[in-house]
This record gives structure tokens, C-alpha cells and sequence, in this order.
């Protein structure tokens, strides 16, 4: 079910043998975020934000999934891209932050939201 | 004859590192402490008081089977200490 | 000439820095062998420490090595000792003076949030920034002195695996004027909006220093693909430790007969040169004959520490735990325990210290409770003699039956350890939710010196504990085996009637439902020191056993010739359970800071040893008569 979207300048070549850096957001009218949990491999966007999720990643009260994933670099701009899923299931799943990589299960993924990027 | 006692220091030493190194580390710290204490009070001869110094230090470290991780190492933990936020 | 007077006491340095940047290396570097590794007081996290000297003013320095962490906002055990170190809160530990915060020059983005974290805190700080050969190479570019004057702090390149990388680190150190005393740090979580701030700094600041980072190269991206991909990725895992353990057995072969060889010789030898007495039979039979079996196993071992360090160094190991994250899952461990566990493979001690890198203090213990069913080194001498005795050297397809057989043991392994990590996720140690969040780092080619360094480390922990501990009680149980002495007329090996043969008797009543003869039975009390020694102890105990000249008959044919192979399995099967190390029990203990978990843990191994002995020995003699 892909929504109506409206691109107003010309999507990244694919064709070169280089990653994909920052996409000229300003100028596209993207689809709203969605969860970085429903995007499957291929996916590609920038984060848009980092909801607040209770779900604690140690013992520590402070220590929050969402604090991490913000530390780790998931901040509005960035761009991401999932580059694999496991099987079966797809969880968990790598995705490409800048230019790092990181593996995580779609319940941390939840808790970020991505602009997805024109096919 | 010669051959027995030899082969007696041999054990008796062998015997001797083998409990020194399988004791409860807490225990062992406790003995090399006590050793040392009293070395250091009869004072002589210097050497024996050196060495017993040394194994009092070797105490505080590791022994025992894995000797490459600090896992044997002396100090016994009590608690874990971790403040809070 | 110098400027400033040289302080007396060394200066109190300690290294920081996210995981993956080189850190240890660099550590390495700074201390040499100059490290000292022991305990932080009041809780039980490693707590590394070396010292090095400046090179031009001869100002001596003490440096820590602080666990890697992401952030001041600790999520890990190993993360709070960090923080606490530095914040001047742990017990009987002085705030250092200054800090070398270790950066990779490759991933700033990532690793530039924590140096700002620490700037932030005023802590003296001293930017290293790290693989900046590899930087350059790769086509990264960085305004080094543009990034210092931006960050306010002086920024050192350093390339921690090279000769003299260290060296501009040194020189800036001691250029440096002495830091000033200050306060306690006081420190708060940050807000969210904080740390998104903190992050958007970053960004400003690397964008002012001019930091190009080049595409990722194709071919590490292909690899990628490859290695991640959901149906050839477990291929991939799979055939690797398969391969692993073909190589172990094959490549292992011809220098295992050359040491066996050299050790019979100096057997044979000094019991012809020394005349017969209690001497000559403690040498030869006691110490050649005991710690000797265990030395012949030694490349071996060496072989499967050269594995493991490459796959550590390579970058692999995240990727499998990727790859594996959802099978532990299904038995309630987090994919992060895939490190921990795989180092327990190595040896359990620092594999169950390793997981202190896993959040959740049940996840924790769940891993900590089924490591020591990880296939460590020392069995491999046990596994590898019985395999040599009993199991032909045949071919199966592409493999050899003898290899299978191994991999066969340590699947089994880490079958049952996924079995009772189930049980335990059940029952005691029930959580909801287990964490991944694991960062991949980039693919590195292994370096070569530390691949040596690491596997001289090994051989010299090796040797030094043949030579000691193993040593030590091969000779007090040849004191057993050998008195007292036989009553003159008796017919049999003289050590039936020793110590030792009484001990072994009346140990024989408790395994000889399982299979056990009195010789397993006495080699496996020694054997609760270090699973080798049991190798050791049957090499003493049928040395001792042979009358005439057999010296030279080595352990292998004999105990081919005298035991069943139902025993021989059986033995296997015990030893893929039992809880023969004391070392782990110990570190147990520290990690939990309770006895109750080690005693837990023996109890448990030991009945599922018993268990899986007992139902291996009674079919395989079924099977076999």
C-alpha cells in the first residue's frame, strides 16, 4: 500500500558504487514518519525523532532504550537505511546510521521514527 | 637412599605449593599476612623476610589454575557499590 | 632542557573511550608488559593499570585502562565503573588526573558525543585520536588542529598498532602543563533535549573541521551482504566453526607426534640414565609422564586460540551474534551473550567475566549459569585423547570422523547450554525483554604482531600453568600412587595398593554404574583443579601401572587397550557437563558476589555430568555386546 508521494527533485542516483549520504530533505514531500520497526531491507530515510520509551536497556533507571539510541547518533537528520534482515521473522534487523552499522530488534526499533524516502 | 629424600623435599614442596594455590584466596591472604607479620618481627634472616614480603605480595594477586585472569585475585568483594543516577 | 620540574609521584592518567576504537591497543602501546590487572575494590569488575615513562623528561605516568563505554549514562556494570571512576566515586580510587579519551578516526560522529560529555564535565582531557593511518587511507579527512581549536583540547593522532604511533601522544602529554586541582565533578543524566543538543554539536563541529567521510568500500559492502544475509549468513557461520575444528584436529597432527615423540624420548632416556629409585620413578612417571600428556596437547590449543583471537580481531563476532540473536532469544539469552559465551569456548574465566556487558542483571545470570557448559580449552586435551583412542582416523565424506566427532561434542555443548538457559528463563530467572543493540564495527584485517602477541600470551599462561598447578599435583598424586608399597609376594601393578589405588577403589563404587574403572575415577580428583590434570593423572597413574620396561608406551594405545568404548563415551559425556574447574566456581562467586550461584551451578553440572554419563554408558554397552 504505497501512499501518493510527491518528489520535486530527481532521487539519488543509484547507479554509482558509493553509499548514499544526507538527502536534500527540504525539498520532498515525504510520506509521515513511520517506525523504524516497519521498514524492512531496503528501507531508506532519514530519523525524524526518537519517541520516549520506558523500556529500561540495564538495571539502572536512567538507562533507557531510547537514551541510548539517541546517544548512539539516532537524532532528526540522520540518515539511515535497513541493510539486512534475519530469517525468519526479520528480527533482528541492521540498519546503517551515518556510517555506522548497528544491529537491533524491532522492539528497540520502535521507538524510532523515520521519513521514508521516495522508491 | 639419596634417591628417597630428594624425591621427599620434591613432594613435600609440590604438596605445599598445591594447597597454597587451590586455598580459598581470602584464606590464603589471611596466612601470607600472618607469615609476613611475623617474618618482619623476628627480622632475620633478611632474605627469608624478602621472600616472605614477596609471597605476601603474590598473595594479593592471582594463583591457582587460570592464572591469566584476575579472577583468583585476593581482595574478596562484600558488596557491589554503585551509586545510583 | 626542561621547563617545568618533573613531578615526584607519577601522574594518575586513565584512558576512556567507546567500544571498538582501539583502546586496548593503544593500552598496550602506552604500558607494554608493564600492566597490572587486578580488582576494583567493593565490586568485581577487572581493573586494568599500567605505567609507562615520557620519553624526553622522564616523568613517570600511571595509566587505567577503563572499560569502554558509550556514555556517562550507564546501561552495563561495566559502563557504572567508568563513570564512577571518573566522577571520583569509587571506594579507595582517586579521580585521575587526567584523561586520554581514545576516539577512532574513522566513526567521529560516533565517538566525538563522549568526548564532549567529559569536555563538558571539565575533566583535563587529551583527544587520541586513533587509526589515523587507517584514516588516511581510506580517504577520511580531518582538520586536526581546526577539530583541537573547536574542541577546545588538545587532539593527538595516534596509530595504537604501529612502532612510535604512540609517540606525538607522549611528546603532547608531557608538553602539557599539569592539570589543576578541582572539585569532585558533579554530574547529572542529561535530558533527552540535552543530548540531542550534545549530538547536533558534534555534527557542528566536524562540519567546521572539514570531516570527509569516504563511501563505505564496495567490497566490505559485498562481504556484508554476504555474511548478513538471512539464508547464507548461518551458512557461513556454521561451516566457519565447522572448518575451525577440522583445522584443530589436522593442522595439529604432525607437531602433536613431534612433542609426543620428544616427551617419550626424555622419558625413556632419563629412566635409563638414572640409576632405579624413588627419583627416577618421580621424574619419569610422575613428571613426564603426567604433565607431560598434558604438553602434547599444547598445539592444539594453540591452533583454536588462533581462531578465536582472529575472529575477535576481524569484526566478525557482532555479525554472528546478529546472525544468532534470535536463536538465543528463543531460549531466553540475549544476542549480546554470543561474545561471552564464544570467549568461554577459550576458557569459562573470562568469558563469564565478559558478560558484563550484558544490561539486564537476569540475562546476566542466565549466561554466567550456562558458560562453563561452553566447550572450553582445557577439555580439549580429554576430548582430543579419547577421540585419538577410540575413534578411527576414517574419512566421511569431506570431513574426518575424528573432527566430527568433536564438533559433534562441543554442539552438544551448546545444545544443553541452550536447553537450561530455557529451563532457567522459565522458572528462576524469568524477564521480558532482552536487548541487542549492538554496534557493528567495521571489518579489519587481524593484525598480524597482535595475532602474536596474543598467541605467546596463551602459550606462556599455558606453560606456566603445566609447570605449576599441574606439575604440582602430578607429583603429590605420584606420592599417593606410589605408597605406600606393595606387600612383598603381590602380584599386579604396585600402585593398586597405594594411596591412591584406595582412593580410586572406593571412588569406583559411586562411578561404576556410569562406567568409570578406578583410574578414571582417582584422575578425575585432581582433575576438579584443571580439566587437563585428569589427562595428566591417567598418564601418571597407568605409567605407574605398566611393569617392565613399557616406559615408552604412550597413554593413547593403553587406555585403547583397557577400557571399553562405552566407557570411553561415557567419560565424553561427563565431561561435557562436569563442573571440573575450580577457577570458574571462584570467579562465579566473585561476579554474583554469593557463593549460592557456584553452588548452584556445580550442583546442577554435576548431576546432569552423572545423568549423561549413566545414559551414555548403558546404551553404548548395549549397542556394543
Amino acid at each position: 500500500m504505497s501512499p501518493l508521494r510527491f518528489s520535486l527533485v530527481a532521487d539519488d542516483s543509484h547507479s554509482d558504487d558509493t553509499v548514499d549520504r544526507l538527502p536534500s530533505v527540504p525539498f520532498r514531500i515525504l510520506m509521515p514518519p513511520v517506525s523504524l520497526s516497519s521498514l524492512r531491507k531496503g528501507a531508506r530515510g532519514t530519523v525524524s525523532q526518537v519517541r520516549e520509551d520506558p523500556q529500561t536497556l540495564g538495571d539502572e533507571a536512567q538507562s533507557t532504550v531510547s537514551r541510548r539510541l539517541l546517544e548512539l547518533g539516532f537524532i532528526p537528520g540522520e540518515a539511515l537505511e535497513v541493510v539486512a534482515e534475519t530469517w525468519p521473522g526479520g528480527d533482528p534487523m541492521a540498519v546503517r546510521l551515518g556510517n555506522t552499522l548497528f544491529a537491533l530488534r524491532r522492539r528497540e526499533a520502535g521507538a524510532v521514527l523515520v521519513a521514508v524516502e521516495g522508491c | 637412599m639419596g634417591q628417597a629424600i630428594v624425591a621427599g623435599l620434591i613432594v613435600l614442596m609440590a604438596a605445599l605449593y598445591a594447597a597454597w594455590a587451590l586455598m580459598p584466596a581470602a584464606l590464603r591472604l589471611r596466612l601470607a599476612r600472618r607469615f609476613a607479620a611475623t617474618a618482619r618481627r623476628i627480622g632475620r634472616p633478611a632474605w627469608l623476610v624478602r621472600a616472605v614480603g614477596a609471597i605476601e605480595r603474590s598473595a594479593q594477586r592471582s594463583l591457582g589454575g587460570c592464572g591469566d585472569c584476575s579472577a583468583a585475585s585476593a581482595a574478596p568483594a562484600p558488596q557491589k557499590r554503585l551509586d545510583k543516577g | 632542557m626542561p621547563a617545568a620540574p618533573v613531578a615526584l609521584e607519577p601522574m594518575r592518567l586513565a584512558l576512556v573511550g567507546v567500544p571498538n576504537c582501539g583502546k586496548t591497543a593503544l593500552f598496550n602501546r602506552l604500558t607494554g608488559s608493564r600492566q597490572k590487572v587486578a580488582n576494583y575494590a567493593g565490586v568485581t569488575v577487572e581493573r586494568k593499570e599500567g605505567s609507562f615513562v615520557g620519553p624526553s623528561r622522564g616523568q613517570r605516568y600511571r595509566l587505567l585502562d577503563l572499560p569502554g563505554a558509550y556514555s556517562l549514562t550507564p546501561t552495563t556494570l561495566d559502563e557504572a565503573i567508568t563513570r564512577d571512576c571518573l566522577l571520583g566515586r569509587l571506594a579507595g580510587e582517586a579521580p585521575p588526573e587526567r584523561v586520554v579519551c581514545v576516539v577512532d578516526a574513522t566513526n567521529l560522529r560516533l565517538n566525538l558525543r563522549l568526548v564532549l560529555e567529559l569536555r563538558d564535565l571539565g575533566m583535563p582531557l587529551l583527544v587520541a585520536l586513533n587509526m589515523s593511518d587507517l584514516a588516511r587511507d581510506r580517504g577520511f579527512r580531518l582538520d586536526r588542529q581546526r577539530l583541537e581549536q573547536e574542541l577546545g583540547v588538545p587532539v593527538v593522532e595516534t596509530v595504537a598498532i604501529r612502532d612510535g604511533g604512540e609517540r606525538a601522544l607522549l611528546e603532547r602529554l608531557e608538553a602539557l602543563p599539569p592539570p589543576a586541582a578541582r572539585p569532585a565533578a558533579d554530574w547529572l543524566d542529561p535530558t533527552f533535549e540535552q543530548i540531542q543538543q550534545t549530538q547536533r554539536e558534534v555534527r557542528r563541529i566536524l562540519h567546521e573541521a572539514g570531516y570527509t567521510e569516504p563511501a563505505r568500500r564496495r567490497a566490505l559492502q559485498r562481504l556484508d551482504e554476504l555474511v548478513m544475509h538471512p539464508v547464507a549468513g548461518p551458512a557461513i557461520l556454521a561451516a566457519l566453526l565447522f572448518f575451525v575444528f577440522q583445522a584443530v584436529f589436522s593442522w595439529a597432527a604432525a607437531p602433536m607426534a613431534l612433542v609426543d615423540a620428544g616427551v617419550t624420548w626424555l622419558g625413556a632416556a632419563l629412566h635409563a640414565w638414572l640409576p632405579p629409585g624413588a627419583l627416577n620413578s618421580l621424574l619419569v612417571d610422575g613428571v613426564i609422564a603426567g604433565a607431560g600428556s598434558v604438553l602434547v596437547f599444547l598445539p592444539q590449543i594453540l591452533i583454536l586460540f588462533f581462531f578465536i583471537l582472529v575472529l575477535e580481531d576481524s569484526g566478525y563476532l557482532p555479525r554472528a551474534a546478529y546472525l544468532l540473536d534470535r536463536m538465543m532469544g528463543s531460549v531466553g539469552l540475549s544476542g549480546r551473550a554470543f561474545i561471552p559465551l564464544l570467549s568461554s569456548f577459550a576458557c569459562a574465566v573470562p568469558g563469564i567475566m565478559a558478560t558484563r556487558t550484558i544490561p539486564n542483571v537476569r540475562d546476566r545470570l542466565a549466561t554466567i549459569m550456562v558458560a562453563p557448559l561452553m566447550t572450553c580449552s582445557a577439555r580439549l586435551p580429554v576430548y582430543a585423547l579419547i577421540i585419538a583412542a577410540f575413534i578411527p582416523n576414517r574419512p566421511v565424506g569431506a570431513f574426518n570422523l575424528q573432527g566430527l566427532v568433536l564438533f559433534t561434542l562441543y554442539v552438544a555443548g551448546i545444545v544443553a547450554a541452550m536447553l537450561v538457559a530455557y529451563a532457567l528463563k522459565r522458572t528462576a530467572l524469568r524477564a521480558s525483554y532482552h536487548p541487542l543493540l549492538l554496534e557493528l564495527p567495521e571489518y579489519k584485517l587481524p593484525n598480524l604482531r597482535n595475532l602474536m602477541l596474543g598467541l605467546w600470551e596463551r602459550l606462556k599462561i599455558f606453560l606456566q600453568r603445566v609447570g605449576t598447578i599441574i606439575l604440582a599435583l602430578m607429583i603429590v598424586l605420584w606420592f599417593l600412587s606410589s605408597f605406600p608399597a606393595p606387600p612383598t609376594g603381590s602380584t599386579g601393578p604396585a600402585i593398586q595398593y597405594s594411596f591412591a589405588g584406595m582412593i580410586g577403589r572406593s571412588l569406583e563404587h559411586v562411578f561404576a554404574p556410569i562406567g568409570f574403572n578406578w583410574q578414571i575415577s582417582l584422575a578425575l580428583v585432581p582433575g576438579l583443579a584443571a580439566r587437563e590434570v585428569a589427562v595428566g593423572a591417567l598418564g601418571t597413574v597407568y605409567s605407574l601401572s605398566n611393569t617392565g620396561d613399557d616406559v615408552a608406551a604412550t597413554l593413547v594405545p593403553m587406555i585403547a587397550k583397557s577400557w571399553s568404548l562405552a566407557t570411553a563415551l561415557s567419560l565424553l559425556a561427563w565431561y561435557v557437563f562436569a563442573p571440573q574447574c575450580l577457577s570458574t566456581l571462584v570467579v562465579v562467586k566473585r561476579e554474583t558476589n554469593s557463593w549460592r550461584y557456584p553452588l548452584i551451578m556445580a550442583g546442577y553440572l554435576f548431576a546432569l555430568a552423572y545423568l549423561a554419563a549413566f545414559a551414555t554408558f548403558r546404551v553404548a554397552s548395549a549397542l556394543t555386546t
